[in-house]
């Protein structure tokens, strides 16, 4: 089969085309639908705590009692619901319904789900600490796995993840012991993780 | 010398080709999503996979998730070599064309 140079230059373009093409709308694919949905739960459950612990403040400023903690007790009943159907549909997204069936897709499964039972070994060797210690050090595990991930496959991780933890850096100390902290998480924390899924959604399409 | 393969450069076939070669081996893609990534319409794709699959250079498998069917595709190893070799000699030609207006 004899072809001119003219389309053998063409067919390179195009295969070049499509390769970076796939690769991207495979990784929009499988990552930002879950981006979007933690950037949500982060943005829910943070904007709770905010208010539950905006409520425990006032009550506790106009003396009415020094012991009103339900709200909190309930964020926190709110959360681990709210990280439990996240990490459920994580695993739908991720593996079930992933676009892409790789013998990799459940051990990244596995990795977080491990990775998490050790953020948990770490802070009950770490005891004691406060609400916004265990917040800022259970966000921050999330993103030192974007970090890592983001070095093997995707840089927007890399860059979300060192983003967002800078982000709860400067929140963490800015607001120390004050509610404005979840305030701030759920904005910017929340609105960084769902940002970014939405736009690669968008851009990657 | 590579040669120019015939099955993989029809356009349409050359697309499908680069999008499974740009998954790692081992890795499958969901026919729906690969219709999706290439804009291409269910018979198109499903005709030119067939003629991909009877040369050996993909492989289809047909599997149920929750319930729901489903069809994967990949590229074998068979289809990665003709692929790569179809490149060579594409850029072959180039490289020749190159050579001649010195």
């Amino acid at each position: 089969m004899d072809i001119s140079e003219k389309e053998a230059q063409d067919s390179l373009e195009q295969i070049r085309a499509t390769f970076g093409h796939t690769k991207k709308k495979i990784a929009a694919g499988s990552t930002a639908p879950i981006l979007i949905l933690w950037g949500a739960i982060w943005f829910v459950a943070y904007l709770g705590t905010y208010v539950a612990y905006l409520l425990e403040f006032k009550v506790y400023c106009l003396r009415l009692t020094s012991s009103f903690s339900i709200g909190i007790h309930v964020t926190g009943l709110c959360w681990m619901v709210l990280v439990l159907i996240g990490m459920a549909a994580s695993w739908v997204l991720g593996v079930k319904r992933a676009p892409v069936k790789s013998p990799h897709n459940k051990r990244w499964g596995f990795c977080w789900l491990i990775l998490f039972v050790y953020a948990g070994v770490w802070l009950s060797l770490l005891w004691p600490w406060n609400d916004y210690q265990m917040s800022a050090f259970l966000a921050s595990v999330p993103m030192f796995a974007y970090v890592v991930m983001g070095l093997w496959a995707d840089r927007v991780l890399l860059w979300l993840g060192i983003v967002v933890t800078l982000l709860i850096i400067v929140g963490f100390f800015l607001f120390h012991f004050q509610p404005v902290f979840w305030l701030w998480m759920a904005i910017l924390g929340g609105g960084a993780l769902a940002g970014t899924g939405l736009y690669i959604r968008k851009a990657w399409r | 010398m590579p040669e120019i393969n015939t099955i993989i450069h029809q356009p349409a076939r050359l697309k499908i080709m680069a999008s499974l070669v740009a998954l790692d081996p081992g890795e499958q893609v969901d026919f729906v999503y690969l219709r999706k990534i290439l804009n291409l319409t269910d018979g198109n794709l499903g005709a030119h996979l067939a003629k991909l699959e009877n040369a050996g250079y993909v492989k289809i498998q047909k599997t149920f998730i929750s319930r729901k069917p489903r069809t994967f595709i990949n590229a074998t190893g068979k289809g990665r070599d003709a692929f790569e070799e179809h490149i060579m000699a594409l850029e072959a030609i180039i490289h020749a064309k190159k050579e001649t207006d010195k």
